[in-house]
């Protein structure tokens, strides 16, 4: 999982250096989120909170590249036997924005982008980590405040399938959430 | 179904039977009323009989009410010549509203059925059979599913029971009805003209008329031998929301040996068919029929949600029982318990003016099927995981108990000869009725067994194979002495295993020498022409043939040589000569004449004077049994001048065992004069025939027969304690369930059962369970644990989704003795 992990930071990285042509945004963000899996949903409840980080440029007038890492976990109980089960998730996620309006402070947009999912979950019947992709559509507002610092209020679809044994679940959910960020 | 507005059907009714059918006012007139009870059914029906059926004391579920009537002797009694029309008989429920009631009409005795449904205690019902001749119209045979085609098997799921119809000819039968709650069987009855396999109680099936034993039989759930569907749901694509809800339905069973498979789709709008209501027009929609080798099978699924924690080849799927039986897995599933209570009674009315004979109505009182029979059937609440079958075929020959209907057994060993192995060698057994320490050949059963012994049996090792037997002699009450045909005895220090089962009530003795024996006569027909009879050469004194004869009156074989020294022979004309051997006669002596008298037995004879034989022989008053050679003179050995004299014809008994150089003499074995004699003689060495000589002498031989014999020979020598029959469990209930998080399963097998009551020491019983690989038919099962009761669980660690598991349980002693297997469950 750190190969992966270490490969996809590297990539969000030299993404975010080779397409700066504009502004620089860094921030972090809290929310919640609800994976959309019902045997997720009977093992480990909606969800659990998400918190990140992420990074952005904006390319041209309205659209924003940009890039973000989370991080989740939760925990519930086995099926039969309720006993602990642990669930964690490392979403990194790289897409864009359209602003819809980019002169006032409510500045509203919406944006796509692909998500790769480092997952693991641990538990006395056995421990499994793997990875995922998956795609997410998103939309939401920027609320500016001062010159350099905005909210971000979002609401993020993610799908993301993977296979366990002989099924599949998915992984992806909604993601609703708020962003502090600063621009450079 | 049909169901009319009371007034409008009366007015109606009363006008065109007023108009063409006036003797039916009188039914109108007397049951006027607007009631339902009183509504006539179907204004094209013009004959109706009321029955009333009393619940009495007991609730009613069910029951079968059986009417008989001789319809054409009705027609005659009304004055009407017209000729009944079979098609025409419908049941009617008129207790509350018009509905028809299922039954079935059998025109060649006038029986009807049908069946009661839920009745409280103290309650009535009012049925109306509705009938008709053909001069009003022919009528239409009853046609309760309209697609169902002629030939097939429907299973429809009511509230409450499932139903099986049958339709065959053109005619729909419902033979059974099994309940959903408990599986209790709530009716059954044969097709026309179908007889029950093996008697009403076993309900194991149904056999068509005018077919060979062995050939097609139909269980009374509609597939012959068991028969599954699989819910299948197509692979989901990539994402979720794109799936279809479709669902692919695979129908499986097996029929007389004969594997068939089908699949079909059947869309997400499928719906389950409502119960109780019409199927016409319903049916098409949800009606899936499916041809297999044995002719089509057409089911009703009634669920069809997939579940999703039991997976084969990536689809989710559902596998459950409908029910699963074959001839041997039916009888270990099967639970048992009874009910004893009184038929419901049936009131016929024919109404105040018509007057019918006693003997054109007759009413039969049926209570219920003795219901001791119980099987398992799907719980429609009760599906998820839960799988309850029987396993078909054979599945271990590692339990065995010759039958249920004997409750004891001893087991014997045998040890070898040092002579060599031995087969179906007769042994030597005495079976004592009163207590006893059991000691070589004496075995007693403390007044278990049937004071004639006719309830003992003997098996070989493996507790199931009867061996052949004779009981040579039997005292009511005290003991009888057997002859036990063991297939095979291995050589000294070896030793054979074998089984004596008692205490059947119920049974007969199977006692049959010429089974046991090489040879075997007890005269009870005359069978003189297995035999070559003759005379010897140098008869003395009266040159006049005296043969032996059959005696029919007293079924022995009779002779009177008068004064002829050597009065004759008899030997079995089979050609087959023998070296070693014991020959033994009983035979009475009812006069003598003065000089040489010989009876006795001949052995390794070749014709004329080459033999050797024991005699009872002598002259005057003085007689004894000698061993011989050639000759009646020529003595090996003898008692001489002793007084043996076996006189008045009372039975005595001479035994000759030759092997090899060795001849033995037994005289009157265990009675009193016994006489016992041993020599060694090898002039003749190879093999002859073996017969009964008579001589001077007048009287009469009874049972003969010839054994193997080796010398020594293989002996008693241990008895076990004695085995109760050790009942298996029942109510065998399998689970699985699964434990999972979300990418992680495990499966939780859990058994269920209860103890059989049948089991006279329920503290001393412990379980075994066993296990193996469902598919893998030649491995053995596994021991998985003994246990004392409750429940068992097994914990399968990570889930393999090839695995299907088949258990078997068996009930234990405090001894060690195990049951036969009990149900086997698993997948």
């Amino acid at each position: 999982m750190k190969k992966y992990l270490a490969f996809a930071i590297s990539l969000l990285v030299l993404f975010t250096l080779s397409a700066f042509s504009g502004s620089f945004t860094l921030g972090g963000t809290f929310g919640y989120y609800s994976v959309a899996d019902s045997i997720y949903k009977d093992l480990y409840g909606s969800g659990s909170v998400i918190y990140g980080g992420f990074v952005s440029i904006g390319v041209m007038h309205r659209i924003e590249l940009r890039g973000d890492i989370a991080y989740f976990k939760d925990s519930g109980r086995t099926s039969l036997t309720r006993e602990n089960t642990n669930f964690s998730l490392l979403p990194v996620a790289f897409g864009a924005r359209i602003k819809l309006i980019n002169e006032k402070s409510i500045r509203p947009y919406f944006g796509a982008g692909a998500s790769f999912y480092f997952y693991k979950e641990t538990a006395r019947i056995g421990d499994t980590s793997d990875t995922a992709v998956g795609f997410y559509l998103e939309g939401g507002s920027y609320i500016v405040v001062g010159n350099r610092f905005h909210f971000d209020l979002n609401l993020r679809y993610i799908n993301s399938n993977t296979k366990s044994l002989d099924e599949s679940i998915n992984l992806g959910g909604i993601n609703t959430g708020i962003g502090l960020g600063y621009t450079f | 179904m049909k169901k009319k507005g009371s007034i409008a059907n009366i007015l109606r009714i009363l006008f065109f039977c007023l108009i063409l059918f006036p003797s039916i006012d009188f039914q109108f007139a007397t049951t006027g009323s607007s009631e339902s009870i009183h509504d006539w059914w179907d204004i094209n029906w013009h004959y109706r009989i009321q029955i009333n059926v009393e619940s009495w004391d007991f609730a009613r579920d069910d029951e079968p009410i059986e009417l008989k009537i001789d319809f054409s002797s009705l027609f005659l009694t009304w004055g009407i010549s017209s000729v009944f029309d079979i098609n025409s008989i419908r049941v009617i429920d008129q207790s509350e509203t018009l509905s028809e009631v299922l039954s079935q009409f059998n025109p060649s005795t006038g029986e009807i059925v049908w069946l009661t449904g839920e009745m409280g205690a103290g309650t009535r019902k009012t049925y109306y059979v509705y009938f008709d001749h053909l001069e009003n119209g022919p009528k239409e045979l009853p046609h309760y599913y309209d697609s169902f085609e002629d030939g097939g098997i429907l299973v429809l799921n009511s509230e409450d029971y499932v139903s099986v119809f049958y339709k065959i000819g053109g005619v729909e039968y419902e033979t059974s009805r099994i309940s959903t709650e408990n599986g209790e069987v709530c009716f059954l009855k044969p097709p026309l003209g179908y007889s029950f396999l093996e008697g009403e109680t076993t309900r194991l099936g149904f056999i068509p008329p005018d077919v060979e034993p062995g050939q097609r039989i139909i269980s009374i759930t509609g597939g012959p031998v068991r028969y599954m569907i699989n819910f299948q749901k197509p692979a989901a694509p990539s994402f979720e929301f794109f799936s279809s809800n479709d669902y692919g339905y695979e129908f499986y069973y097996v029929s007389n040996g004969y594997e068939v498979r089908t699949k079909f789709h059947m869309p997400s709008s499928w719906d389950p068919f409502p119960s109780g209501a019409n199927a016409l027009g319903i049916l098409p929609d949800n009606f899936y029929q499916i041809y297999g080798l044995s002719g089509m099978l057409s089911i009703f699924p009634f669920d069809h949600e997939f579940i999703d924690d039991a997976s084969v080849d990536g689809k989710n799927q559902r596998v459950f029982w409908i029910q699963g039986f074959d001839k041997e897995g039916w009888k270990a599933a099967r639970n048992f318990y009874s009910r004893i209570e009184f038929p419901p009674e049936i009131d016929v009315n024919f109404g105040q003016n018509l007057y019918v004979p006693d003997d054109h109505v007759q009413v039969e009182l049926h209570a219920p099927l003795s219901r001791e029979d119980f099987f398992t059937f799907f719980k429609k609440d009760d599906l998820m995981n839960r799988y309850r079958h029987t396993y078909p075929g054979k599945i271990d020959t590692k339990f065995t108990w010759l039958d249920n209907s004997w409750e004891y057994r001893k087991r014997l060993t045998i040890n070898g000869s040092p002579v060599g192995q031995q087969s179906d060698y007769p042994i030597k057994i005495v079976v004592h009725l009163k207590e006893g320490t059991d000691m070589g050949e004496n075995v007693y059963l403390n007044y278990k067994c049937r004071s004639d012994f006719g309830d003992i049996r003997f098996t070989n090792s493996n507790g199931e194979t009867l061996l052949s037997y004779w009981i040579e002699r039997s005292t009511q009450g005290e003991d009888a002495i057997f002859w036990v045909k063991v297939d095979s005895i291995p050589s000294s220090p070896d030793a054979a295993i074998i089984y004596a089962y008692y205490g059947n009530s119920n049974a007969t003795s199977m006692s049959n020498g010429k089974k046991t024996f090489v040879w075997f006569d007890d005269y009870e027909v005359d069978s003189s022409n297995e035999y070559d009879i003759g005379k010897q050469a140098d008869h003395w004194h009266d040159p006049e043939v005296h043969y032996p004869y059959y005696d029919p009156i007293n079924k022995r074989v009779a002779f009177d040589t008068e004064n002829d020294s050597s009065g004759g022979w008899m030997v079995r004309s089979d050609n087959l000569n023998i070296r070693n051997f014991a020959a033994k006669v009983v035979f009475g002596i009812t006069g003598f004449y003065p000089h040489n008298t010989s009876n006795g037995i001949l052995g390794r004879w070749k014709g004329g004077n080459s033999f050797y034989g024991f005699f009872i022989c002598g002259g005057h008053y003085e007689h004894s049994p000698a061993l011989v050679r050639d000759r009646r003179t020529i003595y090996i050995d003898t008692p001489l001048k002793s007084t043996y004299h076996p006189f008045e014809g009372i039975p005595h008994t001479m035994e000759l065992r030759i092997y090899e150089n060795k001849l033995t003499g037994i005289y009157n074995e265990g009675k009193v004069n016994e006489v016992v004699l041993v020599k060694e003689d090898s002039k003749h060495k190879e093999p002859g025939k073996v017969g009964i000589i008579i001589g001077q002498s007048s009287g009469w031989f009874d049972v003969f027969f010839i054994r193997k014999y080796s010398d020594p020979e293989p002996s008693c020598a241990t008895w076990e304690n004695e085995e109760i029959q050790i009942y298996p469990p029942i109510d065998v209930n399998f689970e699985r369930k699964i434990n999972r998080n979300l990418f992680r399963k495990e499966a939780f097998h859990t058994i269920c059962w209860s103890l059989n009551p049948n089991n006279k020491d329920f503290s001393s019983i412990s379980y075994r369970i066993y296990r193996k690989i469902a598919d893998l038919s030649e491995q053995e099962f596994q021991l998985l644990d003994t246990i004392q009761s409750g429940t068992f669980k097994y914990s399968d660690g990570y889930l393999d989704k090839s695995m299907k598991y088949v258990y078997v349980l068996t009930s234990v002693d405090s001894d060690g003795h195990e049951s036969i297997k009990s149900s086997a469950v698993g997948n």
